[in-house]
């Protein structure tokens, strides 16, 4: 009960709170107050109740597939946000603000990064949350091993907090032009791996046709450890993904490339 | 990262609590498996204890319905069995360890094959009890590291504090610091980390300190030696201008010059007096609306020069000030709005009050300075446009430097923007409420 707990709980934390600590190391550079990141918590958290409270009836839908529709469509939204957030970012080359020469704020772009980051933190943590709830909901009221449960939780959630603690003072003590660069490249493979699991989501499904695993590599980093559920969180690590699984990885990393590449056409200024 | 101690708390315990988390999980599972191992050795030996205490006479079941079940097995036929067991085998009979299913539970198995007596005793345990009693067990050692984490987090936020207690002491000194105090920083025995800041420090403010007094003294003297030679200069002048027929006209423009000379050189002064680490201000009453009349009296030849109109509004008010230093504001405003208006101008003046604070505006019709400069005028020697405007004026370039020493030396704040003219600037200095209470 206790590794399953973990299992579960550092799954859907740890890619919860690496992707809200690298938004936090991106706000530092924009001068975003960290407030918006609690307002986007608080909105998926709320998101979460409502969606466990109603997983029966949304389960029911679509003939039967309809959470895993749901959970699809969320992490495809997760993916375009991000997808957006990046290409704003180039537009403006991580400068919100621009003041006169007597300091004073002359005009700011932060409204779409908030709203953006708002809308990705409250889907993820939707998504997420509603799992955990249902887990701990399911399981919590009657079990027999309630404190393991919890002890498991705990570390679950210990561990999904201390990486992305680690990785966001990693990420704001990075030096020069590579802290953004670095917080660039993580929220595109966040993209990826939405767009990833999304894809795994709709073959679940049977809207999208089953394919063969590419490979296996299970024996090198099992997704049961510590490591590959970290390579989870970070890059959307499977031991043996299908054909179609790799595609929407790829193609959700050209589509990031191809943003980016627009909005540094569209903007004026210095280089990242 | 704004703060040092929440950076090292947030990455100490992130540490702690990561490698701590990841150790139990480790842990957990080894401890699973040594529990396995164990159980798995008392299910052999109670194997061995139920073949050994094996007798032809004991055929009726054991009443026993613990955890654990057993059968003993003989030329095919089931000689004896725990009253929890099924009739059935619960367990293929080859020797050793196995999983089988039977009765609603996955159980763990044993067989053994007694070659003295010629029988097999298969013994079996639940796997959920196991796996229920061995997890117990090591939850058990789980609640320290659960439970101690608040502690350790208590013991490094105080750790870090007193870690970092010198750094605070050394920037609260720092802080307690006045403008004008140069003296070596009193922080007795400092860490070896601190020891050379302090000693660098220390070393710069004596650097710094007897920098100025060179500053200090040779403004000083350099205003004061020049005056003598600028004052025979002039009395010179002024003889050779009574000998010299009136058509030479090179004598006008070096008295100009010899003028000029001499006004920068009572400018630097005033600057290097004015400085407010410097002075030592005389504040008294001053009724900023009259002060502001008399100067505009004293001033007005200039612009009766330049045929300027000046408008003056205000109405008496009382600040706490220093009379000599806000006169020298007053005439370099006036003196600087007359200087940048072209002939005809218009100079507006006005002493109001604005939610108790006393504000002081000196407005032109002049050219007026780009947005882009407003930061730079208060530089020394600092001259708009490099003077190339067509004022035809060309100042010292000391003028905002003063008023600007002296605004400061008021705890008062100074503005530009540009004037209600169709042109021109705005300079507005606004004495603050507190300020203009009287002290005596």
């Amino acid at each position: 009960m206790l590794l399953n707990s973990v299992i579960l709980i550092l799954q859907e934390t740890l890619e919860a709170a690496l992707m809200i600590s690298v938004l936090l190391a991106v706000n530092v550079r924009l001068q975003i107050k960290p407030i918006w990141i609690f307002c986007g918590v608080t909105l998926g958290i709320m998101g979460a109740c409502i969606y466990a409270y109603h997983i029966e009836a949304v389960s029911e839908w679509l003939d039967g597939v309809g959470q895993e529709f749901i959970n699809a469509l969320l992490q495809i939204a997760i993916a375009l946000c991000i997808t957006l957030y990046i290409y704003w970012l180039f537009r403006f080359k991580g400068q919100t603000k621009q003041y006169d020469l007597d300091g004073r704020l002359v005009y700011s772009n932060q409204v779409q990064f908030v709203l953006l980051m708002i809308c990705i933190i409250a889907l993820g943590l939707t998504r997420e949350g509603a799992e955990v709830l249902l887990y701990l909901g399911g399981f919590f009221p009657s079990s027999e091993q309630r404190f393991s449960m919890a002890a498991g939780s705990g570390i679950g959630f210990g561990i999904g907090l201390s990486s992305s603690i680690i990785l966001y003072y990693a990420l704001v003590n990075i030096p020069g032009p590579w802290r953004f660069r670095s917080a660039v490249i993580l929220l595109a493979l966040f993209a990826a791996n939405m767009a990833s699991q999304a894809a795994l989501q709709l073959t679940q499904a049977d809207w999208l046709p089953h394919t063969q695993a590419l490979w296996d590599s299970s024996s090198l980093i099992s997704e049961r450890s510590v490591l590959g559920h970290l390579f989870y969180a970070i890059f959307g690590y499977e031991a043996t993904p299908s054909a179609i699984q790799v595609g929407s990885y790829v193609a959700a990393i050209v589509l990031v490339g191809i943003a980016a590449k627009i909005g540094n056409r569209f903007s004026a200024g210095s280089k990242i | 990262m704004k703060s040092i101690r929440l950076f090292l708390i947030a990455v100490i315990l992130a540490t702690i609590t990561l490698f701590n988390f990841i150790a139990a999980l480790q842990g957990y599972r080894s401890s699973l498996l040594e529990a396995e191992r164990l159980f798995d050795t008392q299910m052999m030996e109670t194997a061995e204890f139920i073949a050994d205490l094996y007798s032809e006479n004991l055929l009726a079941p054991v009443d026993h319905a613990g955890n654990r079940v057993f059968q003993v097995w003989k030329n095919g036929e089931l000689k004896a069995y725990s009253a929890n067991a099924p009739i059935m085998a619960i367990a293929p009979l080859l020797p050793g360890f196995n999983f089988s299913n039977f009765d609603g539970y996955r159980w763990r198995t044993v067989a053994r094959y007694d070659n003295q007596k010629q029988l097999w005793v298969l013994v079996a345990e639940r796997t959920d009890r196991r796996y229920s009693l061995s997890e117990n067990l090591i939850l058990e050692s789980f609640i320290p590291i659960l439970m101690g984490l608040p502690v350790v987090g208590l013991l490094i936020w105080f750790i870090v504090s007193q870690g970092l207690k010198p750094l605070r002491t050394l920037a609260d000194e720092l802080g307690k610091k006045q403008p004008d105090d140069l003296s070596p920083l009193c922080f007795d025995a400092p860490k070896q980390e601190l020891e050379q800041i302090v000693y660098s420090t220390n070393l710069l403010m004596g650097r710094l300190e007897s920098s100025l007094n060179r500053e200090k003294q040779f403004a000083s003297d350099a205003a004061h030696e020049l005056r003598t030679p600028i004052s025979v200069l002039k009395v010179q002048l002024y003889n050779i201008a009574q000998l010299l027929p009136d058509e030479d006209s090179n004598l006008p423009e070096l008295t100009e010059t010899v003028d000029r000379l001499e006004h920068l050189v009572e400018q630097i002064l005033v600057l290097y007096r004015t400085t407010p680490d410097q002075y030592s201000a005389n504040f008294t009453r001053i009724d900023m609306g009259i002060l502001t009349e008399e100067v505009l009296a004293q001033e007005y030849a200039q612009f009766e020069d330049k045929n300027q109109t000046l408008e003056f509004r205000g109405k008496p008010y009382v600040l706490s000030g220093d009379r000599f230093a806000i006169t020298t504001l007053l005439q370099n405003l006036l003196s600087n709005a007359s200087k940048y208006t072209p002939c005809g101008g218009h100079i507006n003046v006005k002493v109001c009050d604005e939610q108790g604070d006393i504000v002081l505006t000196v407005e032109d019709s002049g050219p007026g300075i780009p947005l882009d400069e407003y930061q730079s005028v208060f530089e020394r020697f600092y001259r708009s446009r490099g003077d190339r405007h067509n004022s035809g004026e060309s100042g010292c370039g000391l003028g905002l430097a003063i008023v600007k020493h002296i605004v400061e030396l008021h705890h008062a704040e100074i503005t530009i923007a540009p004037s209600s003219f169709e042109s021109g600037t705005a300079f507005r200095i606004r004495f603050p409420k507190q300020k203009t209470s009287m002290d005596t």
